[in-house]
């Protein structure tokens, strides 16, 4: 069997570069329908993201609060206030900032239906994840906004931030 | 070389699996009703998907919203093509183009130890990232990908040829 043949390699080249013009309205036509059909979909995301994060519609943004260290510290000390970690829960387990509750991102839909019957919708939300770099806190507050929670806030720089600042820390041998 | 099982030789084998209508079709349809049902869940939910495709870490954050949004409607895109029956040998280059993307997707994240969830046919992020399960999924789309390129094009180049040989795909 002839395994490499010149000719029929021309030939199936030849086949495939005349595909190119369906390629390309395939394609096109793939981004006009996304592009329509964000804009009828409730998130309706920004084509591109200038503020925030992907995944976080401006509506969500906008109303997502977002405190630094010394801010978080008033309300962290609120009883009002729920503070929630949305790391996993192992590093929750290891330390946490005060009376904080664990809601990862990572189990969120398995946890919210308890989280939903506990939290009222209007109690105040002070959410964390692991630094800087880390969008969990407010992939998670954008879940909470979308079920109506109305204020919710991400702690700007997360327990990174935290720690760097020296507050206090619960660990599984108490407050550090 | 020449392998010979009494009167069916591999060649033969390898002819048939080549150019057989029925196994086109079937292809076709399954690899349609698989890229339609991996786009449900992507198009219901953009920004979940738009999450997952930050994860893998790849593009810059600014254009991850319009990539995934443009993913998950070239999928459903290419599904219709491909049970349609419409632009099948183009659609049939995409699928096997973006399979290997996405494969490609998922080894860089395992090389770099990312330990993310596939967003292959869902955004739910619930669960363990299950990585290596996802780029054997994957692999065997690719193969049936590759195949289904292969028959397409087989047609190309002898459906101009003889009399009497319709072509397949359009």
């Amino acid at each position: 069997m002839k395994w490499f043949d010149v000719k029929r390699m021309k030939t199936t080249v030849g086949a495939i570069l005349r595909e190119l013009p369906r390629i390309a309205a395939i394609a096109t036509g793939a981004l006009v329908l996304a592009i329509a059909g964000n804009t009828m979909h409730p998130m309706n995301l920004p084509l591109l993201v200038t503020k925030g994060q992907p995944g976080i519609p401006n509506w969500v943004f906008e109303r997502l609060k977002q405190v630094d260290t010394q801010g978080a510290m008033g309300l962290v000390n609120d009883p009002e206030v729920l503070v929630i970690d949305t790391r996993d829960e192992p590093d929750f387990r290891k330390q946490h900032i005060p009376g904080a509750v664990s809601l990862p991102y990572h189990e969120f839909n398995q946890r919210y239906p308890h989280f939903a019957e506990s939290v009222s919708k209007a109690r105040p939300l002070l959410l964390y994840c692991y630094g800087t770099g880390c969008g969990l806190a407010a992939r998670v507050g954008k879940r909470l906004i979308t079920r109506g929670y109305t204020d919710v806030t991400i702690l700007r720089g997360g327990i990174e931030a935290w720690k760097a600042g020296n507050l206090p820390l619960e660990t599984p041998g108490g407050t550090q | 070389m020449r392998i010979r099982l009494g009167r069916i030789s591999l060649r033969n084998i390898l002819q048939g699996l080549g150019t057989s209508r029925p196994l086109l079709i079937t292809l076709r349809m399954g690899l349609g009703l698989v890229f339609i049902y991996a786009s449900v869940d992507k198009v219901v939910h953009p920004d979940q998907f738009a999450e997952i495709m930050q994860d893998y870490e790849i593009l810059p954050n600014a254009v991850v919203n319009l990539a995934s949004l443009w993913l998950a409607w070239l999928e459903a895109v290419l599904g219709v093509c491909l049970i349609a029956g419409v632009w099948v040998r183009a659609a049939a280059l995409m699928v096997t183009g973006l399979t290997v993307i996405f494969i490609g997707g998922l080894s860089t994240a395992l090389t770099r130890g990312v330990g993310l969830h596939c967003g292959c046919f869902s955004t739910a992020a619930g669960g363990a990232a299950r990585t290596w399960i996802s780029l054997w999924q994957e692999g065997l789309i690719l193969l049936a990908c590759v195949w289904l390129t292969v028959l397409t094009l087989n047609d190309a180049t002898r459906g101009t040829k003889g009399p009497g040989q319709r072509p397949v795909v359009m």
